[in-house]
């Protein structure tokens, strides 16, 4: 296939379609095929041969396709992405005349992952040319990806083993990877909701299920909606194959700070095996109490906290570190049921917090006992915390 | 092989070097659209139709609609008038001492959507419409603040916010894409943050803005009252708020004050919760920077006092089952905030041309 003349590579392309060969005409356009290394493919204008070789449209989506590999052999993104556009776009089209039919649907992943991987390139390159804006490319897809995602969320008509439904997830899990990436995480919500009223939702292939429930879990952390997250990401980390070790690692990446805020620290063991010790300062931290700990670890590895997107995560657990602090206090001074405030003021200047004073520290009781992490109350006039006899400081994962 | 479609393709080079065209000036001038700010004065008698200040009228904004002509480039101002018209603004409208400001906000409003709409037109960027933007962004961050107490259909909050933060992104984003460092990015950065107070969406865009920016201390601060205000820390958020150096900070987060101090009185309604335990107003006075009588209103709308209790009370006593959530929450100018602004002449603070008094 590396050597194969333009006219034989036309034949194959047409012979699969004539067959109504989804995944053949898919591997005939996908850049992950040996086919875009042959320089006799990489054509400036293949229009002529390709308009005489192929019944309208495709001859315009192979055209495109041959000049995407002309940009790529030649290292231009940008016009790579603009080739890959019409691409795409003309295929749109066409997909949604095959009424009844899903057969193109391979051709779909195809196309429409190639978009979104030189819309990446071609926003690098342009950035770095000084030719635009960070992330503009990739939202111009994702609008493009939206056209299939309605072609094929809007076809109601068909069998459901004929349905261009099927379609959907995989379009959806491109959609949030660009969100993500483009820091518009609002705009998932409605992909969400259209993929969980699908009848089909459970029955899409085990990859696409994770992938799906991955990012609908980081979402839910996002959104402060831990136990959720924790739902999502454990089936994704589950059920993600055990030889994918690095994608298994950056589903932990987020697993972790949400098993940890529901007051579950992580074993060495494991943070050892998918080398994440930049966790294992912060889970000692937490656990101790030890706020000056927490800090200085969050610190040392904030350039990875922050390029992962867990950082403000992380700096949630300062809430349980202080409940872990003041529980030590209550127990330093033998559990009895009335504790002065000034303690717990100065167990936070240990901590390095210098201009703590007695008011803030009742501000961070009062927030703590407003969520359950401490059962009683304070009294202004005595300057007391008074808690209660049964289970003062319930156990985290009872309260979430 | 340059990449096409970098530019529009419909791009104009306006020029037309006074704040507003000949065209539109005679068009309104006939048609009697001229506002009371650009009418020529000293005039004598009382003409129906009175002639334009080519000194002060200022090009309006319009529409864009489909079937409209293409605009001419003697209608569209190129970047130095358009600085211009905003500087002039800024210096002779904005400042005009009315009873009703509301009236001189709708007209700067106007007048500085019309001069972003020129920008538009010619695909301005760089420095130059940085600089337009942050004038307009400060603007809208200070009529927020200065329009809080007006009703609805003086003043929109939610329209002025989409227009503040539509500025807002464009300059952010401009800082990135513009090479050079920029003087007063900390400043915008810190106000994005502050204006989407707690939002997770604006800390992990403020987290990522290059290192140097992030260390700076505007930027610090706010991020700062952010954790503050997300880990409900009241008491931290409202010491640190008024230590806020720079006014155009304090007043983009002087939006978030009502909801804080509602947060705090429904954390200290579960938290101090005993029949017997009074909490004193003065206290609260104190930690929530709230005067008395707004303070003894919200605890009223919160269902802890009663309305007599109201005028004399010097306690409160707060039971969670008392609580009620109220529907809407009073927002109140801030008394540290007016004094800073007494300080200094409108004009400078929108042009920024003093620093910041601290």
């Amino acid at each position: 296939m590396a050597h194969i003349t333009l006219n034989s590579y036309l034949h194959s392309i047409y012979d699969a379609l004539e067959g109504h060969d989804g995944d053949e005409t898919a591997e005939l356009l996908s850049f992950r095929h040996p086919h875009v290394a042959n320089p006799r493919l990489q054509l400036e204008k293949p229009e002529g041969p390709c308009q005489r070789a192929l019944d309208q449209p495709f001859d315009e989506i192979v055209a495109a396709h041959l000049r995407c590999c002309w940009a790529v052999a030649n290292h231009d993104f940008v016009e790579a992405y603009a080739c890959q556009s019409i691409v795409v776009q003309v295929f749109t089209r066409e997909f949604q005349s095959q009424k009844d039919d899903n057969w193109s649907l391979p051709i779909m992943f195809t196309v429409c992952l190639d978009l979104r991987l030189f819309a990446h390139s071609a926003d690098v390159q342009a950035v770095k040319r000084n030719h635009g804006k960070p992330g503009e490319r990739l939202e111009k897809a994702a609008d493009l990806l939206m056209g299939c995602f309605r072609v094929c969320a809007s076809d109601n008509r068909a069998a459901i083993e004929d349905s261009k439904k099927w379609g959907m997830l995989n379009l959806v899990n491109q959609l949030f990877k660009i969100y993500f990436k483009i820091n518009k995480l609002h705009l998932c919500k409605p992909l969400i909701r259209a993929i969980e009223s699908l009848p089909i939702k459970d029955r899409f292939s085990l990859s696409q299920l994770i992938t799906y429930r991955f990012y609908v879990g980081r979402k839910a952390m996002f959104d402060s909606d831990f136990k959720a997250a924790e739902e999502y990401l454990t089936f994704a980390f589950q059920h993600c194959h055990r030889a994918s070790k690095k994608n298994k690692r950056f589903i932990l990446i987020y697993l972790i700070p949400v098993k940890m805020l529901l007051g579950h620290m992580p074993k060495q063991d494991l943070l050892r095996k998918y080398d994440l010790l930049q966790f294992s300062d912060v889970t000692k931290a937490v656990s101790s109490g030890n706020l000056l700990q927490l800090n200085a670890a969050l610190e040392k590895h904030e350039a990875f906290f922050i390029r992962c997107g867990i950082y403000l995560i992380l700096e949630k657990l300062k809430t349980i570190t202080y409940r872990n602090l003041f529980k030590k206090v209550y127990l330093v001074l033998g559990q009895k049921h009335h504790i002065p405030i000034h303690y717990f003021t100065a167990a936070l200047r240990m901590m390095e917090i210098d201009d703590v004073d007695d008011d803030e520290t009742q501000c961070i009781i009062a927030n703590l006992i407003w969520e359950n992490k401490i059962k009683g109350y304070i009294s202004e006039a005595h300057k007391l915390l008074v808690v209660s006899k049964a289970n003062p400081f319930p156990v985290l994962s009872s309260i979430l | 092989m340059e990449p096409e479609g970098e530019v529009p393709v419909n791009i104009i080079k306006g020029t037309c070097q006074t704040m507003c065209p000949v065209s539109e000036m005679k068009l309104r001038e006939r048609e009697g659209l001229l506002h009371r700010f650009e009418i020529l004065r000293n005039q004598p008698g009382k003409p129906r139709r009175p002639p334009a200040d080519p000194q002060r009228i200022i090009k309006a904004f319009s529409r864009p609609a489909a079937g409209r002509v293409q605009p001419s480039p003697a209608d569209i101002r190129p970047g130095p008038v358009l600085l211009r018209t905003v500087v002039y603004l800024f210096e002779n409208v904005a400042p005009i001492a009315e009873r009703d400001w509301c009236h001189v906000y709708d007209y700067v409003f106007d007048r500085l959507r019309a001069v972003r709409q020129d920008a538009v037109l010619q695909g301005l960027d760089g420095p130059h419409l940085i600089t337009i933007l942050e004038h307009i962004v400060r603007f809208h961050v200070y009529a927020g603040y200065r329009m809080c107490e007006a009703p609805v259909n003086q003043f929109d909050p939610v329209i002025n916010d989409q227009h503040l933060l539509e500025c807002l992104k464009q300059l952010i984003r401009l800082y990135d894409a513009t090479p050079g460092s920029h003087n007063n990015q900390p400043v915008f950065e810190a106000v994005y943050l502050l204006h989407n107070l707690g939002s997770n969406q604006s800390i992990q865009q403020g987290l990522a803005v290059p290192h140097h920016i992030r260390e700076s201390a505007t930027v610090k601060d706010a991020l700062d009252l952010n954790l503050a205000f997300q880990q409900g820390n009241f008491v931290r958020f409202f010491r640190r708020s008024m230590q806020t150096s720079s006014v155009l900070c304090l007043c983009a987060i002087h939006r978030h004050f009502c909801h804080a101090r509602l947060h705090a009185v429904r954390v200290m309604s579960m938290a101090y919760s005993s029949k017997t335990c009074q909490f004193p107003v003065s206290k609260l006075v104190k930690l929530l920077y709230i005067d008395r009588g707004h303070l003894t209103e919200l605890l009223t709308a919160c269902g802890l006092l009663t309305d007599q209790e109201k005028i004399s009370a010097q306690h409160v006593n707060f039971l969670k089952a008392k609580f009620t959530a109220p529907e809407k929450v009073a927002v109140y100018k801030q008394p540290e905030l007016e004094a800073q602004l007494q300080k200094q002449d409108l004009a400078s603070l929108l042009l920024n041309k003093l620093q910041d008094a601290s």
